[in-house]
């Protein structure tokens, strides 16, 4: 299992993913370190520093799908519309709980748990 | 009902939630906040263009009790806007510059092919930026990867692009995946293709011809299913007739080809491509300069640009060094450019033309060994014009040599 990526703002979930600059990367083994995007040039390269700390699923607030895609191309799950606190929600999906069962942001719910999938995604699946 | 007691921007998930909040501003200041542009993003993850309004709300003693945000729908005037920005825009690459709209036009439709292309152009115009333009116009799900192949040796290039497997020679402990394996279902750019060592042109002939690539040491076959983008900075057809490039892997390449112009041809660009530069270091580098003086930017328009765009940013970045206050100064800039300044300039928006103007003038002059009519006769005007223009400028012109 890789390590999971909150887009944080302070001590909640950014509310929108697209324009946070926080990531906190919590790895399967070692310490939680957290990646400032504007550090990095571009964001082809802060994709780049992702993948090598293995983030394989990233938690954030709203995410728009062009970005959803870079990820995806990264072979990073994004689960979007995600809100509250950090801890709360690292807490709830550490324990394998559905974040949009009780984290979605209002308006999302009925989502229902489901998470924008792209083609790879759903093929994966098959 | 959901709404209630949820905090604002998670309600909206609007781009200006967060640090740059135009309610908060309001409440701070008191003072209201007018056609802020930004966007939401719905739950289909579009982005939603819109314009925001503040207001505080007072009692009737005048004390500030909350504040009132309107959102005004852009969508549709964006997607006029967009229509009319489409000449000078495509992706990231901004252009004012006839030569490059022509290739922004083609770019949408040489995108949506599958087609290998091949970009020239002279070092630093930007070739991997229009190679990675046609990428994310695609669609494509996979990612983009870049190679320079003149950066490696041809043993290594090979692995390199085809990965290897566990044992293949001394070394290989364990499986390596290839740049074809990583941009499967992107684009791979091949950099400096003009540079790869004739063997290495068979291998990659038949990986355009078959689309099939065995890694190294391996006994299957794989598919490549990517785009390929090649770039070089040499004439490829003067490669071929010298015996250096493969014919056919030429004509393979070069299905659809993009020239790019060097900085020289489209110095319109100068001021765009500076402003873009300033934005970006000033994240970088943690500053807040606005512009470059009138007098830097004529002087920048001045200059000849050899090493085009990358010299251009790399004489920015030097300027970001340097300057302490919030406008690149001349004194910012390098020797080099400096060179270039003949006449005094002054801070009027006809220097950077007085400065073009003056540098064509002795340019004519040094090659007619300061031979005034034949100079005026190279420049197409009449010598009196040159005299007239000789004097406004105030250029000190030797005697003619001959």
């Amino acid at each position: 299992m890789g390590a999971a990526a909150y887009s944080i703002q302070g001590l909640r979930i950014a509310p929108v993913c697209d324009t946070a600059d926080m990531v906190l990367v919590i790895p399967s083994t070692g310490n939680t370190l957290q990646v400032c995007r504007h550090q990095y040039p571009t964001f082809e390269e802060f994709l780049d520093r992702l993948e090598e700390l293995e983030v394989d699923t990233l938690v954030c607030g709203a995410l728009s799908r062009d970005l959803q895609y870079r990820f995806a191309a990264h072979e990073i799950t994004a689960i979007p519309f995600i809100c509250g606190k950090v801890s709360c929600v690292i807490e709830a999906y550490q324990a394998g709980v559905n974040l949009h069962e009780c984290f979605a942001m209002p308006g999302c719910r009925c989502m229902n748990g489901r998470t924008r999938r792209t083609r790879r995604q759903r093929h994966a699946r098959i | 009902m959901e709404a209630i007691g949820a905090s604002c921007s998670e309600v909206f998930k609007s781009s200006m939630c967060g640090a740059g909040c135009p309610l908060l501003e309001t409440l701070q200041t008191g003072k209201p906040i007018i056609g802020k542009s930004g966007y939401i993003i719905n739950q289909e993850g579009d982005k939603i263009p819109i314009s925001i309004s503040t207001a505080v709300l007072k009692n009737e003693f005048g004390e500030i009790i909350g504040g009132a945000e309107t959102f005004r729908d852009l969508s549709e005037i964006w997607s006029l806007k967009q229509a009319l920005d489409k000449r000078s825009h495509v992706g990231n690459l901004t252009s004012k510059s006839s030569l490059m709209q022509k290739i922004f036009e083609v770019i949408p439709a040489v995108a949506q092919s599958p087609s290998t292309v091949l970009i020239l152009g002279d070092t630093g115009t930007g070739k991997e930026l229009i190679a990675r333009t046609i990428h994310e116009q695609s669609g494509a799900k996979g990612r983009f990867v870049a190679v320079n192949c003149s950066a490696l040796p041809d043993t290594l290039l090979e692995s390199e692009l085809f990965g290897y497997k566990a044992g293949a020679f001394t070394g290989a402990v364990k499986d390596k995946p290839g740049r074809f394996d990583l941009a499967e279902g992107g684009t791979l750019l091949l950099d400096e293709i003009g540079d790869i060592s004739p063997a290495l042109q068979v291998r990659l002939l038949r990986v355009l011809q078959e689309r099939t690539y065995e890694p190294l040491g391996s006994t299957t076959t794989k598919r490549a299913h990517l785009r390929i983008i090649t770039a070089t900075n040499k004439d490829l057809g003067e490669l071929c007739r010298k015996g250096l490039f493969r014919e056919d892997l030429y004509y393979r390449i070069n299905v659809v080809n993009i020239q790019l112009p060097p900085l020289r041809s489209r110095k319109e660009d100068i001021p765009l491509l500076v402003e873009q530069f300033i934005q970006r270091f000033n994240v970088l580098q943690n500053k807040q300069i606005d512009r470059c003086s009138p007098e830097t930017i004529s002087l920048l328009m001045a200059y000849d640009w050899p090493g085009n765009i990358r010299e251009l940013e790399n004489v920015i970045e030097r300027s970001f060094i340097l300057c302490t206050g919030q406008e690149i100064e001349i004194h910012h800039l390098p020797q080099e450019i400096l060179r270039v300044r003949q006449v005094p300039v002054s801070a009027d928006i006809h220097s950077a033309h007085d400065l073009l103007d003056a540098q064509a003038i002795m340019g004519a002059l040094e090659r007619n060994n300061y031979n005034r009519l034949a100079a005026a006769k190279e420049l197409g005007i009449h010598k009196a014009t040159l005299f007239r223009k000789i004097n406004k400028l105030g250029l000190q012109i030797p005697k003619s040599r001959s």
